[in-house]
């Protein structure tokens, strides 16, 4: 199992999180066609117009016993066609270049670890830092995919019919957004869970997706890129109490026990001489 | 009861490093932290804890206990700035413990009453006649905003790192 919180300390790095690098294809096919169910007959389709890779499959077991097989794509396809759809073709075909050699490095070894392990559990695979990692690099060269983000997060609340997410905004800021539950009942992520969210506009309508999101160790050059995906109130794995407790004193300190600026400062005082604030007396006590 | 309120002191120290003002963290089977689902409240936990009394001059630290001696709210004030006959003074937290909420509000306008009283008592030590008693919170804190509308503060505008600033000019009256 990876464990990013630890080697974080080092300095040499930075933990952050990114979406699962591993999707199942209703996923990249929902993604593709957000109106439509996701069928084996268009996955098919879309095969042989070489619009999709083979991808990874694997015979699928459930409770220990076989239960017929999956097949898995790369994440970047689902990029792909987040941007394909927005009409950037050329950033389209290039993730998808780049999905089809992620899974063509990575494919052997996933199709072993997935006959014998979930889609769940992945991470603790000892190539999944690596897999990762390759991801990522490919993410972060595609600037026009981190346009499409809202938030990186967890699913803090779930009810009958609502997902409360908290998480951080790329522009750094915390972010509260309330989605329909059944997002994140098709991508399988319960409560707790780190996500990210991402919309695009299609036609008329906005179209809101919830992805599976893992921690991810990145050095400092491509963690820059994202520095905001790492809220400092979520967990990572390892994390302590005092570590949390810590980060969030610091956080406070910087926010809202921080001094205002002079030029803050400034525009209050002409409010007030203004007469334009809120007012009201008080009688000191003795 | 109303509670009594006092400055901490360094022997409070222990005390506040014990304060509970939300809830636990969400954790995993093995009692890991996950996330905390309100950080707000979470963050001036963990500020009250780490902060060591006394406090100078310009900063007021107070404690609210009731009958049993219990620490069941804190508040902090700084003053800012002091220019001409107006004094910025911020409040930089108000918590009520866990323990004694979900009477109406009831504890936290206390402290809300006693956080504006040592508002203007920081403020007494220059000639200004009015304080301008300011404060920064988090948009999803709603407990504290609602608070603050009680009290008369009105909603100025946009504060740094995506707050609100809630502010009221005091005018002290003396019979």
């Amino acid at each position: 199992m990876n464990r990013p919180a630890s080697r974080a300390k080092e300095g040499t790095s930075r933990a952050v999180l990114l979406p699962a690098p591993v999707v199942g294809w209703e996923d990249v096919l929902r993604t593709g066609e957000p109106g439509r169910e996701p069928t084996r007959a268009r996955l098919r389709t879309l095969r042989l117009r070489g619009l999709l890779s083979e991808g990874v499959t694997a015979p699928r077991r459930e409770g220990g016993r076989l239960s017929g097989s999956g097949t898995y794509y790369s994440v970047l396809w689902e990029w792909a066609e987040r941007l394909r759809a927005e009409g950037h073709d050329k950033d389209a075909s290039h993730l998808q270049q780049e999905a089809r050699q992620v899974e063509a490095t990575y494919g052997p070894r996933l199709a072993t670890y997935l006959s014998q392990n979930s889609l769940e559990q992945l991470p603790a695979a000892a190539f999944f830092d690596h897999l990762n990692k390759r991801t990522a690099a490919a993410l972060w060269r595609s600037e026009r995919s981190c346009d499409l983000v809202l938030a990186a997060g967890a699913v803090v609340e779930l009810t009958a019919t609502v997902a409360r997410i908290l998480g951080a905004a790329p522009t750094g800021e915390e972010t509260e957004v309330d989605l329909p539950a059944r997002l994140t009942e098709q991508r399988s992520v319960p409560v707790g869970s780190p996500v990210w969210v991402v919309s695009r506009v299609v036609g008329g309508a906005a179209v809101v997706e919830v992805l599976p999101a893992v921690w991810a160790h990145l050095d400092d050059t491509a963690s820059e890129r994202f520095r905001w995906a790492s809220p400092t109130w979520l967990a990572q794995p390892g994390s302590t109490d005092e570590e949390l407790g810590a980060a969030a004193a610091e956080r406070y300190d910087r926010t809202v026990a921080a001094m205002p600026d002079s030029d803050h400062v400034t525009g209050l005082l002409v409010d007030a001489r203004a007469h334009g604030l809120p007012r009201r007396q008080l009688r000191p006590a003795g | 009861m109303p509670l009594t309120w006092r400055d901490a002191a360094r022997t409070d120290r222990r005390l506040l490093q014990g304060f509970q003002c939300t809830i636990d963290f969400v954790r995993d089977r093995s009692g890991r932290p996950r996330f905390h689902a309100r950080p707000w409240e979470l963050d001036v936990q963990s500020h009250l804890r780490r902060t060591a009394p006394p406090h100078g001059p310009d900063q007021r630290l107070r404690l609210g206990l009731d009958e049993a001696g219990t620490l069941a709210a804190v508040t902090e004030q700084a003053r800012v700035v002091v220019e001409g006959s107006i004094s910025v003074v911020k409040l930089q937290a108000l918590a009520v413990s866990a323990e004694v909420r979900g009477q109406g509000g009831r504890v936290a306008d206390d402290a809300l009453d006693d956080a504006l009283s040592c508002s203007v008592e920081l403020a007494s030590a220059s000639a200004a006649a009015e304080v301008l008693v300011i404060g920064w919170v988090d948009p999803r804190n709603r407990p504290s905003r609602e608070l603050l509308a009680r009290a008369g503060f009105g909603l100025r505008g946009d504060a740094p790192g995506g707050l609100e600033e809630w502010v009221v000019m005091v005018k002290v009256t003396r019979s």
